[in-house]
């Protein structure tokens, strides 16, 4: 795969996670939302399935390809997952109430949106960015 | 480019060896998601609960993935 072909994937995906959430009703919102969730799952769940890396294992066996994923990077992405995935169903089911108020909508999506933003924040700064520099 | 825009642009490069084996899957997902946006907001409604069905569905089956060893 060419390198610039990655990056425009990479900034496809931030702008999915970072962007100021698509849509014009709540739902649509946060319908958005999840299928940006989704799209972020894909490359984790492949890192995920990497054996785990051991003293004796190459981190790295072809330039720019990991050979191995971090114990400690995979239990860190579940618990931001684990807060994501519980916002983000928190949120589907207020924008789905028929009963929810304007504030209880917006509190919501706006907490599924920073749990978003920490999942992805969790993939950069405390597991991707130490087990790449590593 | 500020310097805040710039640290976040590295960063992200940094992302390159672990997005190496799915991100084309990533990217499709995506593009799937968005054109969905597009289509209910052209079409001015709500997704269906078949949608939303959908779409849980998928996210269910890779986190099942992701927190299975």
């Amino acid at each position: 795969m060419k390198i610039r072909h990655l990056i425009a994937g990479l900034a496809v995906l931030a702008l999915a996670a970072c962007a100021t959430p698509r849509g014009e009703t709540p739902q649509q919102v946060v319908f958005g939302l999840k299928s940006d969730y989704r799209a972020l799952l894909i490359p984790v769940v492949e890192y995920e399935a990497l054996p785990r890396c051991t003293d004796k294992t190459p981190e790295v066996l072809v330039p720019g390809e990991l050979a191995c994923s971090d114990e400690t990077v995979v239990e860190l992405i579940r618990r931001a997952d684990r807060h994501a995935f519980t916002a983000l169903e928190s949120a589907s089911d207020v924008v789905r109430s028929p009963v929810a108020t304007d504030d209880t909508i917006q509190l919501a999506i706006r907490s599924a949106e920073t749990a978003l933003r920490v999942l992805t924040q969790v993939l950069v700064d405390e597991g991707v960015y130490g087990e790449v520099t590593r | 480019m500020n310097p805040t825009q710039l640290a976040f642009a590295l960063t992200l490069l940094d992302l390159v060896p672990l997005l190496i084996r799915g991100v084309s899957g990533a990217v499709v997902a995506f593009q799937e998601g968005r054109a969905k946006m597009d289509e209910l907001v052209a079409e001015n409604r709500d997704p269906t609960p078949e949608e939303w069905d959908a779409l849980d569905q998928n996210i269910a089956r890779l986190r099942d993935d992701l927190h299975t060893d």
